[in-house]
């Protein structure tokens, strides 16, 4: 991981902007995942909401679990079963986004015993079965990021391996315990692909 | 003992996370440190288990000599779940080694 930050209250929404121009035209997949921990996990959901891009869904997509929806409509995932997924063939134009939305009541209201957060993550792939990562240093998982709905309500984004990343959130949050900063963050990589942004408004 | 959520990686096909442990007592606990995930479900296995004890997979905390009063360690795990069932774990944490 070369970057990350940890602390974000509730209500975080977070913009995700990909600049795939470097593999435009690749015959590929996306994959999203949305999924509960090994001990007890609270209620926790997660949207992917607003995907725009220049390329291509290609075929129908797979999903697992407890998922809804269809690209470039809204997705919902929640944590209720062990494996929460939605894959689907992608052909890359020069860029796409999402907004990630986490919500529910591990994230607005933790409940104090639980002992397991939830966590997400999305993965580029330059071959349509999704096994070859693309537009990630981490070729170990093949994640582009991660991000974690904490025991207390806070989440947090790793593994942004490629480029300026920015995550921004939209609504106001409430400062907590352990926050980072006041105001705005920014969270820097490798220069070159992905681009992300975080700002914020303590109350 | 709390735990992230668990991402699955298409790669390596396994549920990827981590566990922290937290010395909640008043003085220090000296290391190694072992988890011990009693009864995993049929079909999980834990990935990156260093053996077997009673028939339950563990782990090893990694370098940490002791935890001082409130003070946490991290470890990776790893799961490879076939059946994509919730994986809900009962861990225990030792002190010590297994030899």
């Amino acid at each position: 991981m070369l970057a990350g930050f940890a602390g974000l209250a509730h209500a975080d929404l977070y913009d995700v902007t990909v600049d795939t121009s470097a593999i435009t035209g690749t015959v590929g997949s996306l994959d999203f995942n949305f999924n509960p921990g090994p001990l007890l996990s609270q209620d926790a959901s997660a949207q992917i909401l607003n995907f725009t891009t220049d390329g291509t869904l290609a075929g129908s997509p797979v999903l697992t679990g407890d998922v809804s929806g269809a690209l470039p409509s809204t997705l919902t995932f929640d944590n209720g079963t062990g494996f929460n997924d939605y894959f689907d063939g992608f052909t890359f134009g020069s860029t796409l986004s999402f907004q990630l939305s986490p919500y529910g009541p591990a994230v607005s209201s933790p409940d104090g015993f639980s002992t397991s957060g939830s966590a997400f993550g999305f993965s580029m792939f330059s071959d349509p079965g999704g096994t070859v990562p693309v537009l990630t240093t981490d070729t170990t998982d093949g994640f582009a990021f991660t991000t974690s709905i904490n025991l207390d309500g806070t989440t947090t984004v790793t593994g942004i391996r490629r480029k300026p990343v920015w995550f921004r959130s939209r609504a106001p949050f409430q400062n907590r315990a352990a926050h980072p900063v006041g105001g705005c963050a920014r969270v820097c990589g490798f220069a070159g692909i992905a681009t992300a942004s975080k700002t914020g408004v303590i109350s | 003992m709390t735990a992230s959520g668990l991402v699955y990686s298409r790669v390596t096909r396994t549920f990827n996370g981590t566990v922290t442990i937290t010395n909640g007592g008043g003085t220090a606990i000296d290391g190694p440190f072992q988890i011990v995930f009693l009864y995993p479900p049929v079909n999980v296995q834990l990935v990156n288990a260093l053996g077997v004890v009673d028939g339950s997979p563990y782990i090893t905390v990694p370098a940490v000599a002791n935890l001082a009063p409130r003070q946490s360690a991290t470890v990776n795990v790893q799961f490879n779940n076939p059946s994509n069932a919730k994986i809900q774990l009962i861990p225990i944490v030792y002190s010590g080694c297994f030899n």
